[in-house]
């Protein structure tokens, strides 16, 4: 009776992989805020070595580079324990905590269609579970 | 607009090569199921000596300079939607390298929640 095990794993790689996430949208807003801080907003090849200095001075860029660090380690533990096109997927669980985050701490309002997309998501991973218990079933390897 | 989106797509590009890059490391050791914490440190130390890995990280290096110049001129709500194309470059690299069993199922899974990227995207007015 290999199946609950199995079932066990998947909740396993969901938690490592929705923690990678919210690490990943944290650092993506402090990308975003150094990008801000460069105090640029056309980007041209000339002023380029300016933007670079002007972010590397920003000390969210390095936040942002510390949790990206911090991701990788999650991500590769995530990626050794089952396939890609497993774990990728699964990923996509960081729109529906970027929506929860901006709900809770920036009391955005979420529209209807929204709820649905996030719909949609939640029963895309739920297929791709499925798929995971049923490849493990026919073969092993 | 039309230069901000390839700029875009490369970072995608990027980006895929890098999960490819981090999954050839993972798929070339021998024993990837640590149980304790020196288990995990042994782990990463060898994924840390592969070139794969490496290479990955120079993958987002790159990306990530794309992506810097790409925030800069551009909201995230619209850059975001873009990332969608992911989802299918990393199905294809599954199928083509890594010869990983893509099902039916597998396949509905992911388009379900690229629709459902699509709608959140959307619906922001």
């Amino acid at each position: 009776m290999k199946k609950p095990n199995i079932n066990i794993l998947s909740f396993g790689i969901i938690f490592l992989v929705l923690f990678s996430d919210i690490l990943e949208s944290l650092g993506e807003l402090f990308y975003k805020k150094a990008a801000l801080a460069s105090g640029l907003d056309n980007i041209t090849f000339s002023n380029l070595a300016l933007f670079i200095t002007g972010i590397c001075h920003s000390g969210y860029l390095w936040i942002g580079i510390s949790l990206y660090i911090l991701n990788f380690f999650f991500w590769i533990t995530a990626l050794s324990k089952a396939d890609l096109s497993v774990v990728y997927p699964i990923g996509s669980t960081n729109y529906i905590i970027v929506m929860v985050l901006s709900l809770v701490f920036l009391h955005e309002n979420i529209s209807p269609l929204r709820w649905v997309g996030v719909c949609f998501i939640i029963l895309g991973i739920y297929f791709i579970f499925q798929s995971t218990r049923k490849r493990a079933g026919s073969d092993h390897d | 607009m039309i230069k901000v989106f390839c700029l875009i797509l490369l970072t995608e590009l990027f980006g895929a090569c890098m999960h490819v890059l981090f999954k050839k490391s993972v798929n070339s050791l021998p024993d990837t199921h640590p149980e304790d914490i020196r288990g995990y440190l042994l782990f990463f130390k060898s994924v840390l000596r592969l070139p794969t890995t490496w290479l990955g990280l120079l993958s987002v290096a790159c990306g990530m300079t794309i992506w810097m110049t790409v925030l800069a001129q551009m909201d995230l709500s619209i850059a975001f939607p873009l990332d969608s194309i992911q989802y299918i470059m990393i199905l294809a690299a599954s199928h083509f390298i890594f010869k990983e069993h893509i099902t039916k199922k597998r396949i509905l899974g992911t388009g379900l929640i690229l629709v459902g990227i699509i709608i959140v995207i959307l619906s922001k007015g």
